[in-house]
């Protein structure tokens, strides 16, 4: 198993009232599988993605990451986690407006600390791999859509994460490009890597191992649980 | 990691063309001005203080206390080094320099060849045992030591002899009373002009009685001692009073007609104090310095000044910094959610800062090059580019680069590294009121500086057209000042008579001095029957026209006259005079004075007796309050003067001028014309008022500048975030007019609370500084008014070029970009 969230609660406070945005909510999930969790706006799907992602914190619950328990943990043990093991795509590409297709790449690398030319080497093979190698000096406005979420994809697989984290990775981008987007999802997932996404899209879902269906910040019609 | 700081920040750079320049530039400007201020203040604070033993040497001066005011002097008696040297054994030794000649200027004859020489000091021997200086040529020795030697410098011995070499050995020939000549013993290095005085040529002390003679009463001597190592020089100023009562107390019996005692208990007095040799240039102003002292006061206010204008820039800095916060917060967001810790956040906001600030040094560098004639021009310095390569200037520059970077990046690094990359990631993220109020608080505090500036500025102008144009109670227009005319002797008459033939000329009169002019002398002046309460003032000595020339208005009696005989044993005092002597009908009272000039050659007494009393007029500059002043006839001397005034009818003066001109070479065939214009020389008494105007109306211009630079930047920024609000707006009908009022609105309230702050600090400095001046403007609040004014229309114009581009703009476009 790779996470276990047990009992989440998330709320915030509004004029007296407390809103839920996630609520008694469960989930495991195992290495290799591929999630889609769907549900209408507001369900709390981007909520929940932050707090398997460790950008959000939650309010009440568990939380185990391989079995350690992240909701004990310091923010600097936090933060390793997440530099080391999770991978985030967005549906808004999130690239840096001023570095290179290259230099946005190797970004997470920086923080890692990873040698230079080890860097070089990462970021040649990925590249390669997802056949942008002739891309890698333009700027994220000379890209399509569709190459700048495939930049995201390849920023968010170079420190090798043990779970990618999708929120909407389509959201912006045509039936073409979305459906191409899907299918090297799916072939990462062949090669072993955790995917959990979170779409509107039905079509997109069926990437997925494990559909999940999310509303106001709780499970409905979950029949594996 | 470092470089990839670099790489971003320069492509930022690049990106946010118009962002940089204002930012560069800004910074640049502020540096290039702080350089210039702190190398002014580095040069200032180092007059004197290169001197070898400077620690140890110390001026001597004096605070004269008389019956109804005091007065610090810069000269003390000239016996008073002797007898010091012998009774402390504090003292090592004392050399005098004595400033006789018409503030240094002789004529001086070498074989056939004349020279008007100006720097010509007189000194002790053993002056270069005390200041140290480089011998060029000259035996070893005392060049000072022997009778009737001069030494010069090596400008002047070039000058006379083309080779300095070639100098010493050699005679001149002083035109002073007996001409006896003076052989060259020495030339040494030119003198540097880092120090509180300067020479040409020192003409030796030794072998002359004149500087010899008992006298502890008269001012006359620059006294330099040197203490030995580790002498206290307080316990030098403790025991003077003592030696004042042992030496002095004849002199003062002979000269003030009473013992040493009752002259005490009279009001009078002297303090003889120490003043460390490095300190004089900036703090000593007291009556007959060398020249004029630099001011300590200018130094804070400039330090202040850069202080300030550095902060601006640097609150500049910040304020686009954080106004464009929005667009760096994507940034933020993905960098945090692919493992950026916020340390790395802020280093890296920081390295971006110091890049900026590294090239604003460049272009300050360039702006220094601009600025350095302007400034030059305002402080009387002498800088150029090579300034720059100064150890000190260098290591300047790395500083500011350091401390304008941290700065300026710190706090818009906290801020912008604290963003929560979920919201921003989101877009949830507004930025507009990020920082809001840190914005608002530095825009205020920016303008309401500039607004402190621009009032000193304008009550800085207006105090000196106040002096050059009040009513100074006598004519200062279209007159002219003959100098020298001494050497007419007894042609002063016809001299004189042909002056007054000529077109133009309405009035011509001689006399020993001229409103403006330091050549009063002081004298004591007594009633017969309060001889033992004599009261101290002015006096000068004038023909029988003085009071025509100079439209002076007397109040009672007359002024001299020819058809007088008497006259000569007349004087005419002034309305302060007469208060002062307690005189409440002064004509034909009779008044005697101890200065043995104005007494008969062998002692006696005269008495004189008051014919006439002028209206109190300026003829001090008006920092000082107006004095006791009397006037004696010259017509003893014939009416031969230094000083000829010459009233010309308005609009003649340069023809006059020729005219007179060619009477002089008929009268002076060996000398040129030396003149002056009495408007002039009054106006050269405010140099230093002069100079403030001057630094206060660049100084304001430029912190206004920056001020107004940081405005745009920010007024841009704000203006686009809104450009959505304006786009609906003018699609409901809102007029160009009301969108602008609308976006200058928040700046122009904030621009007027910086007034507000402004104007009560103003005043409270102002008034200080208007205190230095006996006669003085009232800070009046139409001047804060117009201070106020313009501030505000400065920042509405800067403002308001940007609203007005952003609301002529086609809604449907800034709609659509949405």
């Amino acid at each position: 198993m790779l996470l276990k969230l047990e009992n989440i609660y998330k709320w915030v406070n509004q004029g007296g009232n407390r809103t839920f945005l996630l609520k008694h909510l469960d989930l495991e999930i195992d290495e290799g599988e591929f999630v889609s969790v769907m549900g209408p706006s507001g369900s709390g799907k981007s909520t929940l993605l932050n707090v398997i992602g460790l950008l959000d914190g939650f309010d009440e619950g568990d939380y185990y990451f391989q079995g350690e328990a992240v909701h004990q943990m310091r923010d600097k043990e936090r933060a390793r986690l997440q530099k080391e093991h999770i991978g985030f795509i967005f549906q808004a590409y999130h690239l840096i407006d001023e570095l290179t297709v290259y230099e946005n790449i190797e970004t997470p690398l920086l923080y890692q600390k990873v040698k230079s030319s080890e860097r070089k080497a990462l970021v040649g093979d990925i590249l390669d791999r997802f056949n942008i190698v002739g891309k890698k000096d333009l700027f994220p406005s000379q890209l399509s859509g569709g190459q700048q979420q495939l930049v995201g994809v390849a920023r968010a697989l170079i420190s090798r994460p043990k779970i990618l984290l999708a929120d909407e990775p389509t959201g912006n981008l045509n039936s073409r490009q979305s459906r191409e987007i899907m299918e090297l999802f799916k072939e990462l997932n062949r090669e072993g890597m955790t995917i959990v996404q979170a779409t509107h899209s039905e079509f997109n879902a069926s990437y997925g191992t494990r559909i999940l269906h999310l509303l106001d910040g709780s499970w409905t019609d979950t029949p594996e649980l | 990691m470092l470089r990839n700081y670099f790489k971003i920040a320069w492509r930022n750079l690049l990106k946010h063309k118009a962002y940089s320049l204002i930012n560069i530039a800004g910074l640049a400007l502020g540096a290039a001005i702080c350089l210039l201020i702190v190398l002014f203040i580095q040069s200032e604070r180092s007059v004197d203080a290169w001197r070898p033993d400077a620690d140890n040497i110390y001026r001597m001066v004096v605070k004269r206390k008389y019956p109804t005011r005091e007065s610090s002097y810069s000269i003390i008696p000239q016996s008073y080094a002797e007898v010091v040297t012998e009774e402390l054994p504090e003292v090592e030794m004392a050399v005098r320099v004595f400033n006789f000649f018409n503030n240094g200027t002789l004529r001086i004859r070498q074989g056939d060849e004349r020279f008007e020489e100006t720097g010509v000091l007189l000194a002790d021997p053993g002056f270069f045992d005390l200041f140290k200086s480089r011998r060029l040529f000259g035996d070893d020795g005392d060049p000072l030591e022997g009778p009737n030697s001069i030494v010069l410098s090596e400008r002047t011995a070039r000058k006379y002899f083309g080779d300095p070499a070639k100098a010493v050995g050699q005679m001149l020939i002083p035109e002073i009373n007996n001409e006896q000549p003076l052989q060259v013993t020495a030339v040494y290095e030119d003198w540097p002009e880092a120090s509180h005085f300067t020479f040409n040529a020192l003409i030796s002390t030794a072998g002359n009685e004149n500087f010899d003679q008992e006298n502890f009463v008269g001012f006359s001597a620059h006294t330099y001692f040197r203490l030995h190592q580790g002498a206290n020089p307080e316990k030098v100023e403790a025991a003077m009073p003592g030696i004042i009562r042992k030496y002095a107390a004849g002199n003062i019996q002979r000269s003030f007609f009473m013992p040493i005692d009752d002259f005490m208990a009279a009001g009078n007095g002297y303090t003889y104090y120490l003043q460390p040799l490095k300190d004089i240039y900036l703090t000593s102003h007291l009556e007959n310095e060398f020249r004029v002292n630099g001011s300590e006061t200018t130094l804070y206010i400039f330090g202040l000044v850069a202080a300030f204008i550095l902060f601006i820039a640097c609150v500049n800095f910040i304020n686009l910094a954080t106004a464009r916060s929005s667009e760096r917060a994507k940034e933020v967001g993905i960098r945090k959610t692919f493992g950026s810790v916020r340390k790395a956040l802020i280093a890296q906001f920081i390295a971006e800062s110091f890049l900026m600030s590294l090239m604003a040094m460049a272009v300050a560098i360039g702006f220094f090059a601009l600025l350095v004639p302007v400034f030059n021009d305002i402080s009387g310095k002498d800088f150029s580019m090579a300034s720059l390569l100064t150890p000190g200037a260098l290591l300047l520059l790395v500083l500011f680069t350091c401390i304008t970077g941290s700065l300026a990046g710190v706090y818009p690094a906290f801020v912008l590294s604290r963003f929560n990359p979920i919201q921003v990631l989101r877009g949830k993220f507004h930025s507009g009121s990020q920082g809001r109020n840190l914005r608002s608080g530095l825009v205020v505090l920016q303008f309401a500086i500039s607004v402190i500036l621009i009032i000193c500025t304008l009550i800085v102008n207006r105090q000196m057209n106040y002096m050059t144009s009040e009513r100074l109670g006598f004519n200062k227009e279209h007159t002219l000042i003959l100098e020298r005319t001494d050497l007419l002797g007894t042609d002063t008459r016809a001299f004189k008579n042909e002056l007054l033939a000529l077109q133009g000329v309405q009035q011509v009169s001689g006399a020993t001095a001229l409103p403006g002019q330091q050549n009063y002398f002081g004298v004591s002046w007594a009633t017969l029957d309060k001889r033992n309460e004599p009261i101290t003032g002015r006096g000068i000595i004038v023909d029988e026209y003085y009071g025509k020339a100079l439209d002076l208005e007397l109040v009672a009696g007359r002024f001299f006259s020819e058809d007088f005989p008497t006259d000569s044993l007349a004087v005419v005092i002034n309305q302060k005079a007469a208060a002062e002597l307690g005189l409440d009908d002064p004509i034909g009272q009779r008044l005697i004075t101890p200065d043995g000039f104005l007494n008969a050659p062998d002692g006696s007494e005269h008495t004189y007796h008051v014919i006439g009393v002028v209206r109190d007029y300026h003829y001090q500059s008006l920092h000082e309050p107006i004095t006791p002043l009397i006037f004696t006839s010259g017509a003893r001397f014939n009416n031969v003067m230094q000083l000829t005034a010459v009233r010309v009818a308005g609009g003649s003066m340069e023809q006059v001028l020729d005219q007179v001109r060619g009477v002089w070479s008929r009268f002076v065939p060996e000398k040129p014309l030396t003149f002056q214009f009495l408007d002039q020389t009054i106006a050269n008494q405010y140099d230093s008022e002069r100079t403030a105007r001057k630094v206060f109306t660049f100084f304001s211009l430029v912190t206004i500048f920056i001020a107004c630079i940081g405005l745009l930047g920010l007024a841009a920024y704000t203006t686009r975030q809104r450009v959505h609000e304006i786009g609906i707006r003018k699609v409901l009908g809102a007029s160009v007019g009301t969108i602008v009022m609308m976006l200058s609105r928040n700046f122009v309230k904030l621009v007027g609370i910086a007034t507000l702050i402004a104007l009560p600090v103003a005043w409270f400095f102002m008034d200080r500084w208007l205190q230095n001046f006996t006669y003085r403007i009232d800070s009046s609040w139409d001047l804060f008014v117009s201070a106020s004014g313009i501030a505000l229309a400065t920042a509405f114009l800067t403002i308001s070029f940007q609203a007005i581009r952003a609301a002529m703009q086609n809604p449907v476009k800034s709609l659509r970009t949405e």
